[in-house]
């Protein structure tokens, strides 16, 4: 009997610690997260921790210096490249190694590994997208080039001695968590956060759209809806024939077949909202040039930007790294800057196949053709391996198959109502690029001519890079590959039966559109139209128009200006489409109308200023009215059958709105056409303004405070993996999505898009001084007071000074930390 | 005297080993010292329950409590810092608690066999 109360006391006790080391119905292991000394209070950082101030690290050549400044930038300063990009890769590890994890799993499809099935259908649309295929392909490229090949191992075999170090109590809180650890890294892993970025820079198609449109209302309804180029658009390459015009190239190998009769599905993606401008020393207080980079994307803690600096014998920059990829991203030399902001031209085309049923086969040239079958194995955890066939074609993958069910019942991401069903995608994604070489040479700048070299080698996708030396130079340049379209291709859904609509023709790197040193003084780019229509070549519609005659406006008025005004522009609140659409609201409005509980929500609009400030009442009141105009104008005619999902993605762009206002009001697009009576802008600008009015009742209580522009709209910044308590709520910021500082929630998600790096550098003669401030901090630990220390500076639209700290004030100014050779 | 013994065991066991090295420590402690399970039993949840308790203070204290607080939001517990503290030293005590226990019975009885293999077998009567 004693002997059997003994044995029972012991099985619980084995019990209760088992229990606390495993994870239960998803639940963290308690007992390992709580514990003092493993969980998660290790991950509380002391208020004055300092680092460590030496390091043996088996892997390193010699000594490396990493000088911390006060907001825990590491200044790296090594004898030869390879310590430096290995210490580079040691150092973001420790920093962020959750962040590279997830990050590199997303386009890879292996998020469900650590996050379960939850994750699965995210991953299955992710291999489905052939994300891989394309890191792999530039995994082969670079290899060939033994200076990036070494450049990546270098700082793949840092992350790897980080993770080789990591002990259970320094493991990242995440990790904690989800009761997982780190695997190894590698050279792939880095071009799968590669290829997150072209994903999300270059990743969705208005095709299966715009074929939707034109099979129900007729091409002439797409272009009057959805046309190529608007009326006082300020391209990023004004004038552009005679200077590179594609109209003297060869024409396209063949015409191309539109696919004719069926109706496909799918939408839009944001115009984003990245700008980047730079202004000779003849317009500024000190005679030399200064640049500006303030690229946009979806704002999260950590912050999508790890600021460093890097410095060896052949190189000295400063600026912010993607985490997970080497280099430095958007910064400056000592004699050159540099900045980004995405072309936005369709590099993504759809082709409808006719596949054979039973088969993995599609028709070809009027034979069946067997499709290329990878058999995918998504390993999903507590659940085992799920296998996903993925069918590849000449033109590139098929996503989505029409005899899958719908994505409502199977919980497919949003993205997917992008995918028309049965058809092959072509993506530049999937074509390889070398872009680390781009970068190696960029960190390594000294002239303009050295920035155009390295633009060479810039393939995916097409961005907007702007430039400007201690020499006085500047210049805008369209890199990337961009593809020659046939006249009227890459609007539709095209059939995908026929060979010569395989394959793709690309401008070479010569024409791409690009200006330098040009007579206005000031270079500048916003996710507008690269080009005007004397370019000969379609390279899309979908771009952005508000903000690039807002910068437009404001830098052909600048004389002497500073840094200061640089950064007053980066944070410019002001809303050109209120501007231009409120007065004509407001005049078509009949005061006869007008409820007396509504007149005071009018007046309040009549003095607004147009300002988007975060405590101003009119921008909530005038994007509320705006989303319920545009809705009635286009839902009616757009938002049908399957696209009715897609709600204000499928909408036309503001500008054409205000322009078929300025045209009179009466466009039959105007007309709701359920109804008997034909409307008008006036009639659809009255009935949503009470609309609107209501609403916000509704939502707030009567007009006040709680309606202010930031509180109404909840801005935050959401963690990597959206939770709240690592997130930051309640800023207050401003701007809106037509503004420059175009802070605004991603559709109806709490996530928000907005400036992610805000850069500002003055080309003086004797070195570059730099200014800049992410949303975030260094840190990706929730529990370091460097997580978030950035933001509220951010917040404030306020920079900080940007440092090259020289090797002989390390170990005196500076905390330094001392990484040698084991 | 089983307290204290408790404590440093654990400390000591914890720098070393993952987190259920405090079960072993406990069950050692209890083993050693315990003279009834009753007792080892409290002295275990207060022994472990003090590790945790000073030990997650001190992380609190020294990090101005930049965690705790975001930690009760993702546990659920209403009450916040206290209630993270509360769970922590209850769940370390509790298996402090169960170890120091079942540490003192399994001591017992193995003295017991001992003593039982060292002790002549009685002579028979005469």
């Amino acid at each position: 009997m004693q002997w059997l109360k003994t044995a029972l006391l012991l099985g619980a006790t084995v019990g209760l610690v088992a229990a606390g080391s495993s994870r239960i119905m998803g639940l963290p292991p308690f007992g390992r997260l709580l514990d003092p000394f493993v969980g998660f209070w290790q991950n509380a950082e002391d208020v004055d921790s300092s680092t460590p101030d030496r390091l043996e690290i088996a892997g390193l050549q010699g000594q490396v210096r990493v000088v911390y400044d006060d907001r825990r930038v590491p200044h790296v300063l090594a004898d030869n490249d390879h310590d430096l990009y290995f210490a580079q890769g040691y150092l973001v590890a420790r920093d962020r190694l959750f962040q590279i994890d997830i990050l590199s799993r997303v386009p890879a499809g292996r998020l469900a590994e650590i996050l379960g099935a939850g994750a699965l259908q995210v991953d299955r649309f992710h291999r489905r997208l052939g994300l891989r295929a394309g890191a792999e392909t530039s995994l082969a490229l670079i290899g060939r080039d033994s200076v990036t090949a070494a450049v990546l191992s270098d700082y793949s075999a840092g992350v790897n001695a980080y993770i080789a170090s990591l002990t259970a109590a320094e493991l990242p809180l995440e990790y904690k968590l989800l009761a997982s650890w780190p695997e190894p890294w590698s050279p792939l892993r880095s071009l799968m956060v590669q290829q997150y970025m072209v994903s999300d820079l270059s990743g969705l198609s208005l095709d299966r759209l715009l074929t939707h449109v034109r099979e129900r209302l007729g091409e002439s309804a797409v272009e009057s809806a959805f046309p190529p180029t608007l009326a006082g658009a300020a391209p990023i390459v004004p004038h552009t024939r005679g200077k590179k015009s594609t109209s003297t190239l060869p024409a396209p190998r063949s015409p191309f077949s539109l696919v004719p009769g069926p109706t496909f599905p799918s939408a839009g993606r944001s115009h984003g909202a990245s700008n980047n401008w730079a202004i000779a020393g003849g317009r500024t207080s000190t005679g030399s040039p200064l640049l500006s980079s303030d690229p946009h994307l979806s704002l999260t803690l950590p912050s999508i930007w790890y600021e460093v600096q890097l410095t060896a014998p052949d190189l000295d920059t400063y600026g912010v790294s993607i985490p997970g990829l080497p280099g430095v991203i958007i910064g400056f030399t000592r004699q050159v800057a540099w900045g980004i902001t995405n072309s936005n031209a369709d590099v993504l085309d759809w082709f409808q196949l006719k596949l054979r049923d039973g088969s993995p086969e599609y028709e070809w040239d009027g034979a069946w053709r067997p499709a290329r079958i990878s058999v995918e194995e998504i390993v999903v955890r507590d659940v085992g391996v799920v296998q996903d066939t993925l069918l590849w074609t000449e033109h590139g993958p098929v996503v989505r198959r029409s005899a899958e069910k719908a994505p409502d019942e199977e919980g497919w991401p949003s993205l997917y109502d992008m995918v028309p069903p049965d058809c092959a995608m072509r993506w530049l994604a999937h074509v390889g690029g070398n872009e680390v070489r781009t970068f190696y040479l960029l960190n390594r700048a000294s002239s303009a001519q050295d920035v155009k070299a390295a633009l060479q080698h810039f393939v995916r996708p097409a961005q907007n890079f702007v430039y400007a030396t201690t020499q006085g130079d500047i210049g805008m340049q369209v890199a990337g590959r961009l593809p020659h379209k046939r006249p009227g291709e890459g609007r539709y859904v095209r059939d995908g039966s026929k060979s010569e609509t395989a394959g793709e023709d690309w401008l070479s790197p010569e024409q791409n559109p690009g200006e330098f040193d040009p007579a206005r003084s000031y270079v500048f780019s916003a996710n507008q139209h690269p080009v005007d229509e004397s370019y000969g070549n379609y390279l899309g519609f979908n771009f952005s128009y508000y903000r690039a005659r807002r910068l437009q406006d404001r830098l052909a008025m600048m004389h002497d200006a500073t840094p200061d005004s640089m950064r007053a522009l980066q944070f410019d609140k002001h809303s050109l489409h209120a501007e231009s659409l409120l007065p004509r609201l407001l005049e078509t409005l009949d005061p006869d109308r007008l409820r007396p509980i509504d007149r005071p929500v009018l007046e309040l609009l009549k003095a607004w200023n147009y300002e988007n400030r975060s405590d101003a009442v009119a921008p909530t009141i005038f994007s509320g009215w705006w989303k319920r105009l545009n809705h009635s104008i286009w839902h009616d005619e757009l938002g049908q059958g399957w696209a009715c999902r897609l709600q204000e993605k499928c909408y036309p762009t503001r500008a054409r709105v205000v322009e078929m206002a300025a045209a009179g009001g009466t466009d039959d697009w105007f007309d709701d056409i359920r109804t008997p009576q034909k409307e008008t802008f006036a009639d659809l600008a009255q009935s949503s303004f009470a609309a609107t009015a209501d609403s916000l009742r509704a939502a707030f209580g009567p007009m006040g405070p709680p309606w202010a522009w930031s509180s109404a709209r909840e801005e935050r910044i959401m963690h990597l993996l959206g939770i709240g308590a690592f997130s930051r709520a309640g800023l207050q910021t401003g701007g809106g999505a037509a503004t420059l500082n175009a802070v605004y929630p991603v559709s109806r998600s709490k996530q928000f898009q907005g400036p992610s790096w805000r850069m500002v550098v003055s080309l003086e003669p004797e070195g570059a001084v730099g200014w800049g401030v992410h949303p975030g901090g260094q840190s990706g630990n929730p529990g370091s007071r460097f997580y978030d220390d950035g933001v509220q500076n951010w917040e404030a639209g306020e920079l900080n000074e940007l440092m090259f700290i020289v090797d002989h004030e390390a170990q005196t100014a500076y905390p330094t930390l001392i990484m040698e050779s084991r | 005297m089983l307290i204290l013994s408790v404590f440093v065991l654990v400390w000591i066991a914890e720098s070393i080993w993952p987190w259920w090295g405090l079960a072993p420590a406990a069950l050692l402690a209890g083993a050693l010292l315990g003279t009834s399970a009753w007792r080892s039993a409290r002295a275990g949840f207060a022994g472990v329950a003090s590790v945790w308790l000073a030990s997650s203070l001190y992380s609190h204290w020294s990090s101005g409590g930049i965690l705790t607080g975001a930690m009760a939001d993702i546990l659920l517990l209403p009450g916040g810092a206290a209630a993270v503290f509360a769970v922590t030293v209850l769940l370390g005590g509790a298996v402090g608690a169960l170890a120091a226990a079942s540490g003192c019975l399994l001591g017992h009885r193995l003295r017991e066999a001992v003593r039982r293999r060292d002790q002549p077998e009685s002579a028979p009567p005469a």
